[in-house]
């Protein structure tokens, strides 16, 4: 016998029904999105990898190549087929293009991001090299890449773009800069200046350490400029 | 109405809620996942475009270098392999004038009069480095501002009220010369924040902003020779 309640309940089972057949549906949807997503980043990841270890070999192609060439530039300046001041030329030169491993006193900054508010961001990086080169930094590096005249800082999305490369950060350390030159001057400038670090530290709780050092090698950079479109104009 | 009735029609309300509040979560959960994943992706594209970008400047340098030591192995005039590679150096340090096609950025503090928020009427330091930043993100092949050329160890720091490059005290109007495929370098600019930042400044406070591009940009060669006293290449 049908009762007067029995209509309004089965309505409302019907379309709840159809709710959760619905739900049923979306929810198959999204683990299928879920699913193509993680098969896209996965391959691009390998293209990643392998792109990155051409790289790597690239660079150390570069080096070797480097390395051959100054034993024999070594070999004209011990022969005097060239002058020593020319060859002191030339190696002042190449410590402002990067192409040669370097090394000096200086400091050792490190910024972590372990349990920080807020991430370092490109912006403060390119501050952080500005002030030492305003402290008179001879050379300088942020997670192996060396900083010269045309290295662009600047983020995609989660990774850190560093003269065109990814920085790898050291477990536990978000970044480590590493700069040449008087260590007791980068070290006041570089943990004063514009109040950088303190806006670093109080306002994104990351956690500065700066240490003087009495040796700190720095690595080269193995790319150049193509100078395309700019010629040499006589002065 | 009789108590039966009354908690059925209750119970039929809150059925429909929870079937819309279901419906509603679901939505939100589907969009999350989307967004999240393609965000991941554009972070992996756009790595792999720069990655990419710096293996073919690699592969371009490896061949450079590998024709130099052949040069040598060849027994070719040593002096002249040495004197030819201080010039190319000379030139990868910025110690050569060069001219060439690219744009020129005019930034100057705003005429009008100052009301209040009296630092938005004026060009700051790190305006000019982040341009600059992107320009170099852009392809460029050399950078000027008032006439001082940006290298390895070009500071762009202002001590108070005055900016400094090179140690040199530069002044508004600051004009930003660059060489470089004008496309790729507006592109560049634009991706960055401080363009529209710039337009903004411009509207509200009258600071001066254009980007012109141009055939022919000079950009002087660096002046002062590096004084480095601490560093020193490594011997292998």
């Amino acid at each position: 016998m049908l009762k007067r309640w029995h209509l309004p309940v089965f309505c409302v089972a019907i379309i709840l029904g159809l709710l959760v057949a619905f739900q049923f549906r979306v929810q198959q949807q999204v683990n299928q999105l879920k699913q193509t997503s993680a098969e896209r980043n996965v391959a691009l990841l390998e293209v990643l990898k392998k792109a990155e270890l051409e790289r790597n070999r690239l660079e150390t192609e570069i080096e070797t190549l480097r390395k051959q060439i100054t034993t024999y530039e070594k070999m004209a300046e011990s022969q005097q087929v060239i002058t020593t001041g020319i060859s002191a030329e030339l190696d002042m030169y190449r410590l402002l293009t990067g192409s040669t491993r370097v090394e000096g006193p200086g400091i050792i900054a490190t910024l972590d991001e372990n349990g920080a508010f807020d991430k370092v961001a490109s912006s403060d990086l390119q501050d952080l090299v500005n002030i030492l080169r305003y402290a008179g930094a001879e050379a300088i590096s942020i997670n192996g890449q060396r900083i010269v005249a045309n290295t662009a800082i600047h983020e995609a999305g989660n990774n850190m773009l560093i003269n065109k490369t990814p920085v790898n950060r050291p477990e536990g350390l978000a970044y480590e800069i590493k700069a040449i030159g008087d260590p007791p001057t980068l070290s006041q400038l570089f943990r004063i200046t514009n109040g950088q670090i303190d806006t670093l530290t109080d306002l994104k709780g990351i956690k500065v350490v700066v240490t003087e050092m009495e040796n700190i090698e720095i690595p080269a950079l193995s790319g150049g400029t193509n100078f395309d479109l700019a010629e040499p104009v006589e002065e | 109405m009789p108590q039966k009735n009354r908690w059925q029609y209750v119970v039929a309300v809150f059925a429909v809620i929870l079937g819309i509040l279901l419906m509603v979560q679901l939505r939100t959960q589907q969009n999350y996942l989307r967004s999240n994943a393609v965000a991941k992706l554009e972070d992996i594209a756009a790595t792999l475009i720069q990655v990419n970008k710096a293996s073919e400047e690699l592969t371009a340098e490896a061949a450079k270098q590998r024709e130099k030591l052949n040069k040598y192995r060849e027994g070719e005039n040593i002096r002249k392999i040495i004197s030819e590679e201080l010039a190319e150096t000379k030139m990868q340090a910025g110690y050569v004038a060069v001219s060439g096609p690219g744009l020129l950025i005019t930034l100057a503090d705003s005429e009008v009069l100052r009301e209040i928020d009296e630092d938005f009427y004026y060009i700051h330091d790190w305006y000019l480095r982040d341009i600059v930043n992107l320009l170099w993100t852009g392809g460029a092949e050399a950078i000027t501002i008032n006439n001082e050329r940006l290298t390895t160890t070009s500071e762009i720091f202002c001590g108070g009220t005055t900016i400094f490059i090179n140690s040199h005290l530069v002044s508004p109007p600051y004009v930003i010369g660059v060489i470089g495929d004008a496309n790729n370098l507006t592109t560049s600019l634009k991706m960055g924040t401080i363009m529209p930042i710039l337009e903004d400044m411009q509207k509200t406070y009258g600071i001066v902003f254009t980007v012109e591009t141009t055939d022919n940009v000079f950009v002087p060669a660096a002046a002062a020779r590096p004084n480095f006293r601490y560093v020193k290449t490594m011997q292998q």
